[in-house]
């Protein structure tokens, strides 16, 4: 591909999912670390367009998982997704009652290995398709469904022993994403 | 629960970001991507630039080593005109900014004020961008909240008794070198701080004798504490970002460090302060003398980058602002408090050095104060590079810089200061660049002349490989290099004790690599166990035993929970696991922070702190007694102001022992219980 087009096809990509790349970035460190890494996933995407499947996304957010592990450690930042979430929610100013079922969530959530929370959010948070997923997660298709039954099946463990019940169906907030 | 139940639970607990309204496409976001389309556009060049001059740039580095050991009156050795002694074994490092350094001992101190001005000018302005010095692009001055006066005191009683019992520190990786904590005591008292108050508690009447609000000043919320005698040294930082101007790019950190000298002889009382701009990176003291080290920016203000102008216009008036910037600048300054007068002062540009190869972006500064006089002369002395880790041994204090060179993967470099005696350090040199990253400072050792430095290279995952460097201490050269441990495998600890060494890494089994570092020149790996699960954190127990603090693994990988594992490494080829204990559903505070971590060798038993969520363990300590082929849990402490369900915040977080008690510090108070029983004696609430 021509230096130009690429470099068109990159700003398409940073426009139609930078915001996506960056809000997983967001939930799991700082912001400073965040930028940081977001800069060098479209920056990689871009050296190696050739490998980056059409639409990107979950390429992008496998890039940016691996990224991340790797800022993580070599700046010996230990942040857990686990905290951010308790972090987060405590600070956001949501509806009481939204509160407490949402705490509840993060919490159970929070209890779970890294591999549940990536497998549970990938889909929840990011709005990404089983495929696109299994990209980010470098897994086949059918590996992902395995993982994501076993993970929702840890989750209602989680919940159900806290007490939680769904709340209705109504109360969707804006936050489900896309 | 059905799965559209759960997953509208799971959206509904997404928290809300600052890239969810559009980011992408909105001011901020275009100009992330600007700084991205520069990359892509740059990189070839660059790479074209770099592949050139190679030779020529080991030349100019080999003649600025030789000047640099010239101006400090050292000969070259021999080594100087042979690579360096790793590059035989490693690819070839980049030849401006960062190592190799083929002088033993790269170090320079500046001729003059003039030419230092000179010399950082230049150098700052090779490595400022468009949007000024990287990210972020400007620190201004925090300053404290409040003017810097003593701070009132609540309460106080005198109780001073002679007889001091036998008391453990927290847990600190040499012996003999304190390192700052939340809590630290003398067996006469214990001084905490928690949610920035200070408070003194007779260890004898479990009583608090005094209190000191801290959040007058500002990072009193992360304060940590040392202490010598009725003196205490309170380190607060505060680095956050300013005001909210979008996630990327142009967010000024305002960062400040503030240390105050505390008389605890009676009432709380503050003696002495201290102020500098720049980040706090860490502390250690050694005999009553405290070294904090502190990393500082340029002031230099580059105008706002949106606008018209094209990055390379950018990039060039940057410069000129760099190249016309006043000394005065880059002089790290401070402001001390002492005798009731304050004064500003400037390190004088003879207590400035740099390594041969610096950026000129950050500066850092050690700063002493022996905590039986005051803060008016912390007797600063600043080397032009960035930190990152800081280590020391009894005599010497070492700051790691571990940074990013293109091309070149992670590189870290460690700089020398000798703290023998009580006075300013002196700056030693700086050492061979090595590939890497660390996990912690107890990825650094000095023992028996030799500094060994534990690093892991890795770009992904699929290539990461740890090795120990091990240096000569005095001239700080590479002498020889152990790699490929753990090959795809992240590093979880690293203990390095004496001659030994040992490193954890981690895929799915644990496999713990023992060390044999007697020979400088030759380090080799004696042994590996390999069981399942990880350790975080390695303590050397009696018998030649090490405890290993981290996470039971099951057959698919999942942690299932804390693991505490005893092994037998007294036959260094055949390192054995004699017993362990897993705590389901929880894991130890220890992995994050070994603070939180004590052995206490007289009676042999471990106390791990423990994050759970199974109720009856949450935010317990689990203790444990060590013997040299078992473990056995001898019971588990909490909280006893709280239920125990609602205890997330209300975790132990720091264990001493005081002559026959426990002391068990909470954010929420003190619990004292007898050493033996574990029976509750006391419970000193924090109100």
């Amino acid at each position: 591909m021509e230096d130009g087009a690429r470099h068109a096809q990159l700003e398409r990509w940073f426009r139609a999912y930078g915001d996506r790349v960056l809000a997983y970035l967001l939930h799991r460190t700082e912001r400073e670390t965040a930028q940081d890494v977001l800069q060098e996933v479209f920056v990689t995407a871009f050296r190696k367009a050739a490998e980056v499947p059409d639409p990107p996304i979950g390429w992008l957010l496998g890039s940016a998982r691996r990224l991340l592990a790797n800022a993580n450690r070599s700046e010996q930042r230990r942040t857990r997704l686990a905290l951010r979430i308790a972090d987060t929610n405590a600070t956001n100013g949501q509806a009481a009652d939204d509160d407490a079922a949402s705490d509840a969530v993060a919490r159970a959530l929070a209890q779970l290995p890294d591999r549940d929370r990536e497998v549970l959010t990938l889909s929840a948070w990011y709005g990404l398709t089983a495929d696109e997923a299994a990209q980010a997660l470098g897994c086949s298709r059918s590996a992902y469904a395995v993982r994501l039954h076993r993970a929702r099946h840890r989750l209602a463990d989680r919940l159900r022993a806290t007490g939680f019940r769904p709340g209705p169906v109504g109360r969707l907030p804006e936050a489900a994403h896309e | 629960m059905n799965d559209d139940q759960l997953d509208r639970a799971l959206r509904a607990a997404r928290p809300r970001t600052a890239a969810d309204d559009g980011w992408a496409k909105s001011d901020e976001g275009s100009h992330a991507f600007a700084a991205i389309e520069d990359r892509t556009r740059t990189s070839r060049r660059r790479l074209a630039l770099l592949r050139r001059p190679r030779a020529l740039g080991l030349a100019a580095g080999l003649a600025a080593a030789t000047a640099a050991a010239l101006v400090v009156g050292l000969q070259p050795s021999d080594d100087s005109t042979q690579p360096p002694p790793f590059a035989r074994q490693l690819p070839s490092l980049p030849n401006h900014q960062v190592g190799p350094v083929p002088a033993n001992l790269a170090l320079a101190a500046y001729d003059n004020c003039d030419a230092m001005l000179t010399s950082l000018r230049e150098h700052t302005a090779a490595h400022v961008g468009p949007y000024g010095l990287s990210n972020p692009y400007l620190y201004p001055d925090v300053g404290l909240l409040h003017a810097p006066t003593a701070a009132p005191s609540l309460g106080a009683a005198d109780a001073k008794t002679n007889f001091i019992p036998q008391h453990s520190t927290t847990n600190v990786q040499e012996i003999g070198v304190g390192e700052p904590d939340i809590v630290q005591t003398d067996g006469k008292r214990v001084v905490t701080v928690s949610d920035g108050v200070l408070r003194v508690v007779d260890a004898a009447t479990h009583k608090i004798t005094g209190t000191l609000d801290l959040s007058i000043y500002a990072g009193s919320d992360g304060a940590q504490l040392l202490m010598d005698g009725d003196r205490v040294l309170v380190l607060l930082s505060r680095e956050q970002p300013s005001d909210y101007l979008g996630p990327l790019v142009y967010r000024p950190v305002t960062s400040g460090t503030t240390v105050l000298l505390v008389d605890v002889s009676g009432a709380p009382r503050v003696i002495s302060t201290m102020h500098t701009s720049g980040g706090y990176l860490d502390a250690r003291m050694v005999g009553g003398t405290a070294r904090f080290v502190v990393q500082s920016v340029p002031k230099l203000a580059f105008p706002d980058p949106r606008g018209k102008h094209s990055r390379h216009e950018l990039t060039k008036r940057n410069r000129d602002i760099v190249r016309h910037a006043p000394l005065s600048s880059w002089l790290p300054t401070y402001q001390v408090t002492a005798h009731g007068t304050t004064t500003s002062n400037r390190v004088p540009c003879t207590s400035v050095s740099h390594p041969v190869y610096y950026t000129g972006k950050s500066l850092i500064t050690v700063y002493s104060v022996d905590l039986t006089g005051d803060l008016a002369d912390p007797e600063p002395i600043t080397v032009a590079s960035d930190g990152t880790t800081v280590y020391a041994s009894t005599t010497s204090l070492y700051v790691a810089n571990t940074h990013t060179a293109k091309h070149h993967g992670t590189l870290t470099q460690l700089h020398r200061f000798d703290i023998t005696g009580s006075g300013r350090p002196t700056y030693l040199g700086s050492g061979n660049t090595v590939h890497g990253t660390l996990l912690s400072s107890y990825s650094i050792s000095e023992y028996d002349g030799a500094l060994r430095v534990v690093t892991t290279r890795r770009e992904w995952r699929s290539n990461a490989e740890t090795g120990v460097y091990v240096l000569d201490a005095d001239t700080l050269a590479v002498e020889g290099h152990l790699g490929g441990l753990g090959r795809g495998e992240q590093v979880r600890a690293v203990r390095l004790l004496g001659p030994l060494g040992y490193v954890v890494t981690y895929r799915s089994i644990d496999p713990l690599f023992v060390l044999d570092l007697h020979d400088p020149e030759h380090p080799r790996m004696a042994g590996v166990l390999r069981t399942p699960g990880h350790s975080d954190y390695l303590h050397p127990v009696a018998d030649g035993r090490l405890l290993g603090v981290g996470q039971a693994v099951n057959h698919r990988g999942w942690e299932m929970g804390l693991q505490v594992s005893l092994f037998d490494v007294s036959a260094l080829a055949n390192p054995e696991r004699v017993a362990n204990v897993v705590r389901a559903d929880s894991g130890a505070q220890a992995a994050v922070d070994p603070h939180a971590f004590l052995y206490w060798p007289a009676t042999r038993i471990a106390v791990i702190p423990m994050d759970s969520w199974r109720s009856s363990d949450s935010g317990a300590a689990l203790v444990v007694r060590v013997g040299t082929d078992s473990l056995r849990v001898l019971g588990t402490i909490h909280n006893p102001a709280v239920s125990s369900t609602d205890s997330y915040a209300t975790g132990i977080e720091r264990t001493l022992v005081i002559g026959d008690e426990l002391w068990t510090m909470f954010s929420s108070g003190l619990r004292v219980s007898d050493l033996h029983t574990l029976d509750r004696q006391a419970w000193v609430p924090f109100e």
